[in-house]
């Protein structure tokens, strides 16, 4: 999966389950800070791209991820 | 001159009780816990029975500390202790003694541990004994925590997570209120002042004020959840909703406590 389509999901994501307007959602958009996620959120988040991409997120490299293109990073990095 | 004296004296006191904090957890986690996984074998006596000990020996050391005169504890609302009833403890974390103060009064509660604690090679078997839940994956301790509920008794969480900066508002982060949401039990509220503060985060252990600290404990009767907020279809509105109901609840009673000790 290449990270366009990454991105969508993510998208996808954040607009129906976390209450986030399509606009908002940009490579450099502060997940904490713009789009009002918090640490659950998140953690389901991970859970969710985890299933479609059947990769794993180490939780400790998820600490450091503040924006999507982090996100997208940590996913592609493994 | 008598103000060094005093000072001198909660120093030394302090010094002496955490020592023998030091020396008792030795005891525990190097003796007492391990000849327990010897001789305990069945995993809810060995938890019962150590969290017995580990209650005993935190009421033992607040019991020492007040005995020296180097703190006061103040219980209010003693009422609503009851170790045996199923529920969520809340409390805000102002200093290193409140898990030691909280846990005296609900030793059979569980609570969660920094993953770090659970690894010290001091602490690891009083931790494993005791059965408490550590904090290493994100969503899988929150999991263990709302199956401890769902099939155990109490659980203590303290929502902000760490302790607090005293000059910062406290807030919650929001795995509490997750866990509030998702078992809908009972919350037994607890808000603890300390005045002046001591052993908070910015400060050494052996800080000591120029007057004794008064720890006030204060616990609120215990609330149903969808009594503090009626329940969302929305589970991510509700816990969002929970959240800041809880951290108003505690607010509300630290403003209170900060008020009633204004000299008139």
């Amino acid at each position: 999966m290449n990270r366009d389509t990454l991105f969508l999901k993510i998208r996808e994501i954040l607009v129906e389950q976390f209450d986030v307007e399509e606009a908002q959602v940009t490579m450099d958009a502060n997940l904490y800070e713009e789009l009002e996620i918090d640490s659950i959120d998140a953690v389901d988040l991970l859970v969710q791209l985890k299933e479609v991409t059947g990769r794993k997120i180490a939780p400790e490299s998820f600490k450091d991820v503040r924006t999507i293109r982090d996100v997208l990073d940590a996913l592609t990095a493994l | 001159m008598l103000w060094y004296f005093e000072y001198f004296r909660r120093l030394l006191g302090t010094a002496f009780s955490f020592f023998v904090f030091g020396i008792g957890g030795l005891v525990y986690g190097l003796i007492v816990f391990p000849l327990m996984f010897i001789f305990v074998r069945n995993r809810e006596s060995r938890r019962f029975a150590a969290r017995r000990l580990i209650g005993w020996g935190f009421g033992a050391f607040v019991g020492l500390m007040k005995g020296v005169r180097v703190m006061d504890v103040r219980i209010k609302g003693s009422e609503h202790i009851d170790d045996g009833r199923r529920q969520l403890i809340i409390s805000n974390h102002p200093t290193l003694i409140d898990v030691v103060i909280l846990i005296s009064l609900f030793p059979q509660a569980n609570c969660v541990i920094k993953e770090a604690v659970t690894k010290n090679p001091f602490m690891r078997s009083t931790v494993k004994a005791a059965d408490y839940i550590s904090n290493s994956e994100p969503g899988e301790f929150l999991d263990a925590c709302v199956d401890y509920l769902r099939n155990g008794k109490s659980l203590l969480l303290f929502p902000e997570g760490t302790r607090t900066r005293k000059d910062e508002p406290i807030d919650f982060k929001p795995g509490a209120a997750t866990v509030a949401a998702r078992t809908g039990v009972d919350i037994l509220p607890i808000a603890i002042d300390c005045e002046p503060p001591v052993l908070s985060k910015q400060m050494p252990w052996h800080y000591v004020p120029r007057v004794k600290p008064i720890f006030t404990i204060r616990i609120m009767a215990p609330r149903p959840v969808h009594e503090l907020v009626r329940p969302l279809d929305d589970d991510r509105h509700y816990r969002q909703e929970l959240n800041e109901a809880l951290l108003a609840l505690i607010n509300d009673e630290l403003s209170d406590m900060a008020f009633s000790r204004q000299p008139i």
